[in-house]
């Protein structure tokens, strides 16, 4: 087995976790869901009243092979129903105030202490997100692997002549004050960094075609950095948005269903280049949405679905479906959480990463057990 | 002829307007060097017109600049506008200050439009009184709703903003108590703004639905004031806001707080914030210096920045490329030597982008504290980006500042020819004039050699030249030289 | 002429915000009614995410049927819809500022034709704007190159005139155009503040209004309707407010808006969502402001105008102000 790799999958703008993961048959859900709710004779049926939406076919099968872990009621206290702030306490495991550093980002802190491993986490997800954003945490940012590269605007042409020109001006400032040597060693690790990854991408072979959506060439291109093993620990993609106010099945599903095969074809790719058992994907949204529906869709809410994939994983479900009773929903509308979603990132970080969690959830939080030792 | 004395006089220049701006194109630092640097500075210090935004025409073709819903994009993409096309640099550059150390953010407020005006405010007060800044930023409703004062009750007070307005806003840890704390947010209680509950149910549920966001207003409400007796840094009295600023800023420790950061900011870096009251200033006398400007200005903080930029410590060369460029001084420093931009273009959400892949999202700042910055700023990432953006941005041999910048390499040889190294140099003069270490010189002159002597007698060999210049510019600026003011 | 017995009273308002497309308008550019079913069509304009780009089709009685076209740049797609005609058949001319062309669709929605790109040539566009069909001719509000083009409605440029400039017939930034009985027609020349009224074939009439916040005065106006009394009715965008004038550009009315009652999508809204409804039961609607710019003004008190963008008058004397960042419209009856 090889380094251990995460994948995280981050569903912007609210996952509708009662039209992900459906209760078809349970009458709360048919009272409260009279016009946004999903048949039962179109789930994809688990067993035990739940069904997954019927676009998530690729992760139904993985799921059936027991790949995936489901982990019902993921949340915190008080759950926050703006976008930004509910998504920046997942981020940065910080619930009761504005966290400075990302879960992710202090991880690679902790874990490459040195700094010396220059691809050690890669983002795909446009913006660098919070979650990998500490002092001086070595991130790549690839909004794009095809063009990706130090000095990428310079004409090929004149490439290799400029970057060779570039390691020419930074090798001889090593020496010349702290800053100084800061900047330059950093400016050397970018070059190394971009050089190790342009080769990863020219290296990269395939028999998967993946689909042409923007999750799926996220996936794609995280997919060639782990195959070619270049030290890249956390690999981040997103994909949106989920926020389904309006025209709620539709929207939902057409993102949903991108983000299945993409996931799909994203194992199958990995597993072929033997890389089965290094990676585990992580699947989250900042918050499930509210458990009536307003007429064409769903408004924020709070208690979500979660899931961990791969072959390192041990598939089921874990912990219990929120509650749809009335007395039981969180102030009355939402869904309840019971796993705090920091319980995920401490297994995650000290089972997987292999890194202190506490430093970084601020506390202590029982394990979930979804990963096989 | 350059004298000595004139070439020093020019790097003076050229520091006083990367630090008290964002650099200076060969025009700028042409102008500049006419007025000599004491006019300069008085005229960076008193900025008599408002800038010509066009924004008319931006709201009607820029949707998105109108409502200002952000939370990219269009909030950060004015100011970034602004930030580009000013002609006062110093007063948009103390906007950046004071969002830096009063940092709000949209993360939480979900709406740009507050945190825009917010800095607008800073534009139209920052060069003023501290008391006044102090006193406008607590009426301010971003502030207001980012530290939840809409929530501090004379029945049930809420100490957030009591205790950020002490800790990091003018005085900083270890010159109050949990008392004072507790009496400043006593003293605030009733600040707040208009229609406080929908408007909090609207940022907290983050929808802008029935008819997009309300703007926000500051509205005091005398009935919700607790009008007892207080008593902050030992005085006593039935205090309201106004007077807490008052008692604040008499305060010596507010004085320095004050005075650290704007030598943080403008001068040399200092060790983060939360380590001040453990390690002594980098230069004591400065700070001395200032705190003085501050008790004799009556608080005036277009004071405090004359003395800095007046003074031998600003001028030192020790202090000259001594600071990492924030990501907002590398990009709009890069943009301005580029030429203007069409408010109606992308340039401006592009420039904000790039900012943020750099670690500086402008109105998200990470948290309450802001960015620390220096080291911080740098990493792997952020440097590609960096690399690329100028770059990219230099690339651009279209655009009238490059054009300039070209033009005037050539002007510096009266025969239409020059060697390679020559060449180097003058491209470095045009830049700044730009101060690089002997390794780098030598690397960009062993790059250029491949050009042998350069001449642009003709048309074919003056494009070559273009290209040719086109390439070692975007070279110089990704040297680590240009990471610095 | 007497006008001591007009007035314009408010009757309601249509619309609602969302940027996931369904029964909403997003950042609205332009709308226009059908004549023979009284439907009308709004041009929505954002999010640049798309679901709500199109033509949201809605009646002024709040019944909602649904949305033509979508995002993209394609034959039949929009970026940014920005004036709106109908011709004899009631084919519908949709205007995109973004992409700078005309798009005609017949009364079914589907695709027929369109033209233009950008540039400064005749048949090509610098952010067309509005539109109008006059004696079955295409005139096309050209607003970057200041410029009126004309059009037979199979897409085939016939003329043009106007430029850049301050003079009668010059203009600066043209946004909306409208005709009156007479067959003569009516520009808001929106950067030079003023309305001018030119003959079908471009001669230069009269010009109303000059520069200011006071009455009979504008602030870049973005649209007129002119009703079969020769009454102009002006968007006054900057000054956020409709302004009611004399045929002879006497001032005789304005109205900032009035939208203060929930509409039934707003209802049903606040039905779904409790903690909202009950946060808008404390809500103050009109407050004394404490700055008088007027956009910042509109962004404050929810039932004012906010950038008004459009005006249409419909059969049954009603005046309809169509505002781009509230997405929603309001709607006046005249007596």
């Amino acid at each position: 087995m090889g380094e251990k790799k995460l994948v995280a999958v981050q569903l912007s703008g609210g996952n509708d976790y009662l039209n992900c993961i459906i209760p078809y048959d349970n009458p709360l859900y048919v009272d409260n869901r009279q016009h946004v709710r999903i048949t039962e004779d179109r789930v994809l049926d688990m067993g035990g009243g739940l069904g997954m939406n019927p676009v998530m076919s690729g992760i139904k099968e993985l799921y059936d092979e027991g790949k995936v872990a489901i982990i019902h009621g993921v949340g915190y206290p008080d759950s926050s129903r703006s976008h930004f702030r509910s998504m920046d306490i997942w981020h940065t495991a910080e619930p009761t105030k504005l966290g400075a550093e990302g879960w992710l980002g202090s991880a690679i802190n902790q874990m490459y202490p040195a700094k010396d491993n220059v691809v050690a986490a890669v983002n795909f997800a446009g913006l660098l997100p919070r979650a990998l954003a500490a002092p001086k945490a070595p991130i790549a940012s690839v909004s794009d692997l095809d063009t990706y590269g130090l000095m990428n605007h310079v004409d090929n042409s004149e490439r290799d002549e400029a970057l060779l020109a570039f390691k020419n001006i930074y090798m001889p400032a090593i020496g010349s004050g702290l800053v100084m040597d800061y900047l330059s060693q950093t400016g050397l690790d970018a070059l190394k960094g971009s050089g190790i990854i342009q080769k990863a991408r020219e290296d990269y072979k395939s028999d998967v075609e993946y689909s042409d959506d923007n999750f799926s060439k996220q996936m794609r291109a995280a997919s060639a950095i782990i195959q070619a093993d270049i030290g890249s620990r956390i690999l981040y993609t997103q994909h949106g948005t989920f926020d389904s106010h309006t025209n709620g099945i539709a929207l939902q599903e057409g993102v949903l269903a991108n983000v299945s095969t993409g996931i799909r074809d994203f194992y199958s790719d990995i597993k072929a280049s033997n890389k089965g058992d290094d990676v585990i994907m992580f699947v989250f949204s900042e918050f499930g949405r509210r458990v009536k529906d307003n007429g064409t869709g769903t408004d924020h809410g709070a208690g979500g679905v979660a899931f961990v994939i791969g072959d390192s994983v041990i598939g089921g479900q874990y912990g219990e479906y929120p509650s749809l009773e009335p007395h039981k929903l969180s102030i009355g509308e939402d869904l309840s959480f019971d796993i705090d979603f920091r319980s995920l990132y401490t297994e995650i970080l000290e089972d997987w990463l292999e890194t202190g969690a506490q430093d970084i959830v601020k506390g202590q939080y029982e394990k979930i057990g979804f990963l096989r030792n | 002829m350059t004298t000595v004395s004139n070439k020093q006089d020019l790097a003076l220049m050229a520091h006083l307007l990367r630090r008290a701006g964002f650099g200076a194109t060969p025009a700028e630092l042409d102008r500049a060097m006419s007025l000599g640097y004491d006019a300069m500075v008085d005229e960076l210090l008193n900025p008599d017109h408002d800038d010509n935004v066009p924004f008319d025409k931006i709201r009607r073709w820029r949707k998105d600049y109108s409502d200002l819903r952000g939370p990219g994009g269009a909030p950060g993409g004015i100011w970034m506008y602004r930030l580009i096309m000013t002609d006062t640099p110093l007063r948009e550059k103390m906007c950046l200050f004071w969002h830096r150390l009063f940092a709000t953010g949209h993360t939480k407020l979900i709406q740009g439009r507050p945190v825009v005006r917010q800095i607008d405010m800073f534009r139209k007060h920052g060069m003023g009184s501290f008391d006044n800044i102090l006193v406008e930023l607590s009426k301010d409703p971003a502030m207001i709703m980012w530290l939840d004062n809409q929530d501090n009750h004379a029945t049930n007070i809420n100490e957030n903003y009591g205790r950020e307005i002490l800790e990091l806003f003018s005085m900083g840890v270890g010159n109050y108590t949990e008392d004072d704390i507790k009496e400043t947010a006593r003293a605030f209680t009733g600040w707040s703004i208009v229609n406080p509950i929908y408007n909090s149910i609207k940022m907290n549920n983050n929808v802008m639905r029935p008819f997009g966001y309300l703007s926000w207003q500051f509205q005091y409400n005398d009935d919700d004031h607790d009008h007892g007796e207080k008593t902050i840094l030992g005085e006593t009295g039935n205090w309201n806001g106004e007077d807490a600023v008052r008692i604040i800023c008499k305060n010596e420790a507010t004085a320095r707080f004050l005075a650290r950061h704007l030598y943080h900011f403008f001068v040399a870096d200092e060790p983060p914030v939360p380590a001040w009251p453990m390690v002594e200033p980098r230069d004591p006398e400065a700070i001395d210096a200032l705190v003085n400007a501050y008790f004799e200005s009556g608080h005036d903080v277009k004071s405090m920045l004359e003395t800095i930029f007046k003074s031998d410590f600003f001028k030192a060369e020790s202090v000259r490329y001594a600071r990492i460029k924030s990501p907002a001084e590398m990009v709009v420093g890069t943009m301005r030597l580029a030429g203007s931009i069409d408010p109606l273009s992308n340039e401006a959400n592009q420039a904000v982008d790039a900012c943020a892949n750099m670690g500086q999202s402008l109105l998200r700042p990470p948290s309450v504290e802001g960015w620390q910055g220096g080291t911080d700023w740098i990493n792997t990432g952020a440097y590609v980006e960096r690399v690329n953006f100028a770059g990219k941005i230099l690339k651009n041999t279209d655009k009238s500042g490059i054009r300039d910048l070209i033009n005037r390499v050539k002007a510096k040889s009266t025969s239409s020819t020059m060697s390679s190294d020559e060449f180097v140099d003058s491209c470095l003069e045009v830049l700044g004039p730009l101060e690089v270490t002997e390794g780098t010189s030598r690397g960009l002159k062993d790059y250029a050699s491949k050009y042998g002597d350069l001449s642009w007698s003709d048309e074919a060999s003056s494009t070559e030249f273009d290209k040719a210049a086109g390439s070692i510019l975007q070279l110089i600026v990704s040297g680590h030289e240009y990471q610095m003011a | 002429m007497t006008t001591t017995n007009f007035e314009l009273n408010y009757i309601t308002n249509v619309g609602f915000s969302s940027d996931q497309g369904g029964r909403s308008f997003q950042k609205p550019g332009c709308f226009a009614i059908r004549k023979s079913d009284g439907r009308i069509f709004v041009g929505s304009r954002g999010p640049a995410a798309g679901p709500n780009v199109g033509l949201q089709m809605v009646s002024v009685d709040h019944d909602w049927f649904g949305k033509m076209s979508e995002i993209g740049r394609g034959e039949g797609q929009m970026m940014e819809p920005s004036g709106l005609a109908f011709d004899q058949e009631e084919n519908i001319y949709v205007a995109d500022e973004s992409l700078h062309r005309v798009s005609v669709f017949d009364r079914d929605g589907e695709f027929l034709m369109c033209w233009g790109e950008q540039g400064t040539g005749p048949g090509q566009f610098e952010a067309p704007a509005g539109l109008l069909i006059l004696d079955e001719k295409l005139y096309v509000v050209d607003a970057r190159n200041h410029r009126i083009q004309i059009f037979s409605t199979s897409g085939e440029f016939l003329s043009e005139w106007g430029s850049e400039g301050s003079k009668d017939g010059e203009f600066s930034y043209p946004w909306g155009i409208t005709s009156d009985t007479n067959g003569d027609v009516y520009i808001a020349d929106w950067g030079n503040d003023r309305i001018q009224k030119f003959t079908f074939e471009g001669e230069h009439i009269a010009s109303y209004g000059k520069s200011g916040s006071g009455e009979g005065q504008f602030n870049r106006p973005a649209d007129i309707a002119v009703a079969t009394d020769g009454k102009m009715y002006v968007a006054d965008w900057g000054n956020q407010r409709l302004q009611v004038l004399n045929k002879d550009g006497s001032f005789i009315t304005l109205n900032k808006g009035e939208a203060v009652e929930h509409n039934p999508w707003l209802v049903e809204y606040f039905d779904a969502v409790q903690d909202e409804k009950k946060a808008r039961e404390t809500f103050v609607r009109y407050f004394e402001v404490d700055t008088d710019d007027p956009h910042e003004i509109s962004a404050r008190l929810e039932p004012y105008f906010w950038d008004p963008c459009n005006v249409l008058l419909d059969d049954n004397d009603r005046v309809y102000v169509l505002e781009s960042v509230r997405h929603r419209f309001q709607v006046f009856k005249i007596n």
